[in-house]
């Protein structure tokens, strides 16, 4: 209790010393410049995501997509800054028993297709030359304006991927793969045009960590489902549609992210700290030595929103005032990494329980691992010994 | 011909019963073979040749033909294999981008021309007077941002005369320069020190004591605030002093980056059908408010200009209600999530050209009026508009309700003029106009006397903003299109597997000239032509940049190429390389065997 008035007794001065510090910068001219709000200096959001995998066992992989889509532009992202790839369009698959439709959970309460998705790549455009054309800007001249990524300098950019992957790879449409060389590459060339201020690069695959291990240019902070050796696991299945629709990382991130709104000052460090192997059944990794910004400082609106910095017009003389308005909400900001926590262990216990009640039920292998390769050689040996003993008996009896 | 090989014995039935289900007569192919009996066809029929016994010649000549072949394909292999790269001009490239080939210089041509009214204050010769105060400003003018070290340069040339026959602000000539980067200076003495600085390219400045120091000291002050930020953004630009993250130079954030064209989206969005919002006059607003300004900055870019309307746009939150002032008001804090960007169209698909919003909000009236102010007894913002940076301006029209219905439904000119005035100034911000009265404010509130900056009365860019412009631009360009040209120069010394095209080679080395021919044009005080030049080499070097050829081969390590060749090339090469050794061998061994017979030979030759 004495801890609590404590804190208090600091928040009120912060909050005074702020006010004060407000009425001192505001009879300041102009030069500071109210940009200093934003520590990021970007202007405006991007969001590539990306689903590599087709058919309609991965449905889960279109659910995550669409899941990041939905989030991104409820945070205000808008659609002409976002380009969505689906390899896949399980939505109008002939399986789905709920037709136009993709759910990403069991109580399909929330209908993720929705009236008004934009794919940009859709079905076999979903490649990986489309895909580091996107990037690099390196795009056919005829392409339409929806389908390049026209940053700048000033942008902020979400990519997210998920898809069955492996070591240092990740499967396109069970046709070809993108190494992480390609993709440090390609960064790298994007860093080359100063065609980003800063990259959040999110996968959900399996060893998905060493997807961003050769990325190398500055400014980039990645975050991986799952590290090397390990397999990423979906979340929950639904009986009805019969698959499974979406994959643990994704799922969790998302509880996150479903209690941030536009005016949030959740970090990233927050979303970091909800990662838990338990939960996870992986270890999902971060890497920030190539960013130069605390992680507790970086909003998750910074990436996954499209906060802008605004400047109030003054009229005609011509100089601009001062817009300082990050003051106001520090009060705040306690109380809801309180209720997160809360949350958070609330979901922990509750999925634990989950867990105890049906223990690995509804986990579905994503990619290559070492326990699938041992199944699939027992697989083939006991198909190989019954063939060959058919063979033998229909040789015998001709 | 196997056959004798197989059948030792004699020709089975079934090969002769073959031969005649083939339609041939036994015996006419008996007679082909010189056996009639088609029993004894094998004997006819010898065993094949087995190549070890061969003659040594031919064994070698057929091994050697097979070697050749292989020797000649090599070259012919890697030829085909080999990627093309046409060849950069790095080293130029490098040179550029260190400023060895032409430092970027600034042609500036101030004339100043002084009242013949009264005669200067001193017993010295009137010429030595004018040349002492030409050399006076141009030293001066030259220390002034000296400590600035920098590639670029602001060459200021002065010219001094004394052959203004005028004295007051009205008297100066009606013929304003019209090169960029000359202007004109009209100095007379007076009771006080000002300036004033025309929207033409020309000045007025009043000095209080009629003497050379004084002269000096007030042209200096005045040149100083209107050329010293512009001068130190250049520098610092060509520098390549390009902050990250927070160093960033405000304006840089605010203002777009350089493009030929830009698309002005002027946008009416209505939030509710009941205020009765239908039509506004915007293309009469456009044409009477914004048109001579866009028509004067076309010499900087182009403006497509479209208009929409959109009715029930919703904004994402329910404003504050502040029930004293009976008004709806939003905080600073949530102007950033004004724009409902899921709902609001706002992107164009029509041209790839940079957009820039302007945006109308009649909020319904359920809601109005709404205000921009903090809180509820919180100053209101005056022009209910904010500005997002590199994006475009919002304002929030409320309208009277008073008005009559006629009015209600259409938005007059008259009630966007305000509208139009505050676009026009965020739309200066946007392109990058810098205001020279409030940047002298900023940088030099020291100044001794007051400098009155004039406007265009059509609200058109003064030609000193206008060069302003060009030059930071032009300047601009060119470090925007080396640093394009350097990426380009190291991708592609990165990626060996790429291919480089003709026109890539073509594309780099036309943009040098560019920049080369812009760099010339600066120094020459030919700024238009010298941003043109500038933005051709932008746009060269971002074709060539983002040529959709210049994506290499995707990650294809040297593992990979030998996984592919392996299976070919070590099967066949395994055959041939033995040949060769057994060939030696053999021939070592008949060497051998030819010494050794030699020696008996002579052994027995001795013996005998």
């Amino acid at each position: 209790m004495q801890f609590r008035t404590l804190l208090k007794c600091i928040a009120a001065s912060v909050f005074v010393a702020s006010t004060l510090a407000v009425s001192d910068t505001s009879s300041q001219p102009y030069v500071e410049g109210f940009f200093n709000k934003s520590k990021s200096g970007h202007t405006n959001n991007w969001a590539v995501l990306v689903c590599t995998s087709r058919f309609w066992f991965n449905y889960r992989h279109i659910a995550n997509t669409l899941s990041m889509y939905r989030t991104v532009k409820r945070l205000g992202i808008p659609d002409s800054n976002i380009i969505m790839m689906l390899a896949d369009d399980v939505a109008c698959n002939s399986r789905n028993i709920f037709p136009a439709t993709v759910y990403n959970n069991r109580d399909r309460h929330l209908d993720l297709y929705g009236e008004n998705v934009e794919v940009d790549y859709r079905g076999y455009e979903v490649t990986v030359e489309n895909f580091i054309r996107l990037l690099t800007g390196r795009v056919a001249k005829e392409t339409p304006r929806s389908k390049r990524l026209l940053t700048d300098d000033q942008s902020n950019i979400l990519v997210y991927m998920t898809g069955h992957g492996g070591e240092n790879f990740l499967k396109f449409q069970d046709a070809e793969e993108i190494s992480a060389y390609d993709l440090g590459d390609a960064f790298q060339q994007m860093y080359e045009k100063k065609r980003y201020n800063e990259i959040l690069f999110m996968i959900d695959t399996c060893q998905a960590n060493t997807m961003y291990t050769k990325i190398h240019s500055p400014n980039i902070l990645a975050t991986g489902s799952s590290k090397l050796k390990e397999s990423s696991y979906s979340h929950h299945d639904d009986p009805d549609i019969g698959v499974a629709v979406i994959d643990r990382f994704t799922y969790y991130v998302l509880e996150l992210l479903e209690k941030v709104d536009m005016q949030s000052k959740a970090t990233l460090k927050d979303l970091f700290d909800t990662y838990n192997y338990n939960l996870l059944q992986s270890t999902a990794g971060v890497r920030s030595d190539l960013f130069n910004r605390p992680l507790d400082q970086v909003l998750l609106t910074d990436f996954f929103g499209n906060v802008q910095n605004v400047e109030l017009t003054e009229p005609k003389e011509r100089s601009s005032s001062v817009a300082e308005d990050d003051d106001m909400t520090e009060e705040a900001e306690p109380t809801i990494l309180e209720s997160q926590k809360e949350n958070n262990s609330q979901a922990i216990q509750q999925s634990q329980q989950q867990q105890q009640q049906q223990p690995q039920d509804h986990t579905f292998e994503i990619g290559d691992s070492s326990q699938s390769q041992t199944w699939r050689y027992a697989a083939f040996v006991t198909l190989s010994i019954v063939l060959g003993g058919v063979l033998v008996a229909c040789s015998t009896v001709v | 011909m196997t056959l004798g090989g197989i059948f030792q014995e004699a020709t089975p039935d079934w090969a002769i019963e073959y031969v005649q289900s083939l339609g041939y007569d036994v015996m006419s192919v008996g007679r082909c073979l010189g056996e009639e009996d088609p029993r004894l066809w094998y004997k006819e029929i010898g065993p094949p040749a087995d190549v070890a016994t061969l003659p040594n010649q031919a064994r070698r000549l057929i091994l050697l033909s097979v070697w050749v072949v292989v020797l000649l394909g090599l070259p012919l292999w890697w030829k085909t294999t080999r990627v093309y790269r046409a060849e950069l001009p790095y080293v130029d490239i490098q040179q550029w981008n260190e400023w060895t080939t032409c430092q970027p210089t600034f042609q500036i041509n101030v004339n100043l021309h002084l009242s013949n009214f009264i005669a200067l204050q001193s017993d010295r010769d009137a010429q030595l007077v004018l040349a002492n105060i030409k050399d006076g400003v141009s030293e001066r003018m030259g220390a002034l941002n000296a400590g600035y070290i920098s590639k670029a340069n602001f060459a200021v040339q002065i010219d001094v005369d004394q052959s203004w026959s005028g004295s007051k602000e009205a008297d100066i000539a009606d013929r304003p320069s019209a090169i960029p980067g000359t202007y004109d200076f009209y100095i007379s003495p007076s009771s006080i020190t000002s300036a004033s600085i025309k929207s033409q390219r020309q000045g007025f400045i009043q000095v209080e004591s009629w003497d050379e120091g004084r002269i000096i000291g007030t042209v200096v002050e005045t040149l100083g605030a209107i050329f010293n930020t512009e001068e130190k953004t250049i520098k610092q630009l060509v520098n390549g002093a390009d902050g990250v993250g927070a160093d960033k130079v405000k304006d840089q954030l605010k203002t777009v980056k350089y493009a030929p064209g830009y698309q002005l989206t002027f946008s009416l969005f209505s939030g509710d059908a009941s205020n009765g919002v239908r039509e506004w006059k915007v293309q009469e607003a456009i044409n009477t408010y914004l048109a001579p300004f866009l028509k004067s900055m076309s010499s900087v870019s182009n403006f497509i200009v479209e208009s929409q309307v959109q009715h029930y746009a919703s904004l994402t939150f329910k404003p504050q209600q502040d029930s004293d002032a009976n008004e709806y008001y939003l905080t600073q804090d949530s102007l950033p999530h004004f724009i409902n960007a899921a709902e609001w169209s706002l992107a164009s698909t029509v041209t790839s050209l940079p957009s820039l919003n302007f945006l109308i909000y009649v909020p319904k009236p359920s809601e109005s009026p709404l205000v921009i102010k903090n809180g509820p007894s919180a100053p209101k913002s005056p022009t209910n508009s904010f500005l997002i940076p590199r994006w475009g301006g919002i304002t929030i029209l409320n309208r009277d309700n008073n008005t009559s219905t006629l009015s209600a439904a259409v938005i007059t000119v008259q009630e966007l003029e305000p509208i139009m005035q505050v676009f026009l100034m965020q739309l200066r911000d946007l392109l990058g106009l810098i205001d020279l009265s409030s940047a002298s404010a900023r940088v030099s509130s020291s100044s001794s006397f007051p400098i009155t900056f004039h406007r265009t009365l059509n609200e058109a860019p003064t030609a000193w903003e206008l060069d302003n412009l060009l030059r930071r631009r032009s300047a601009e360009n060119l470090v925007d299109s080396l640093t394009t040209l350097k990426s380009l120069g190291k991708l592609v010394q990165e990626t060996p597997n790429m291919v480089v095209l003709d026109h890539i080679q073509k594309d780099v080395v036309d943009a040098l000239k560019d920049v080369e021919r812009s760099c010339q044009k600066l120094a020459e005080q030919g700024y238009v032509e010298a941003l043109s030049a500038s933005r051709e080499a932008l746009i060269k070097a971002e074709t060539a940049f983002f040529d959709p050829t210049m994506v290499s081969m995707l990650y294809f390590p040297d593992e990979h190429k030998y996984a592919i060749y392996m299976p070919l090339f070590v099967p066949v090469s395994v055959p041939l390389v033995m040949a060769i050794l057994r060939e030696l061998k053999k021939w070592k061994e008949a060497k051998k065997a030819a010494a050794a017979a030699a020696a008996a030979k002579a052994g027995k030759v001795k013996a005998e």
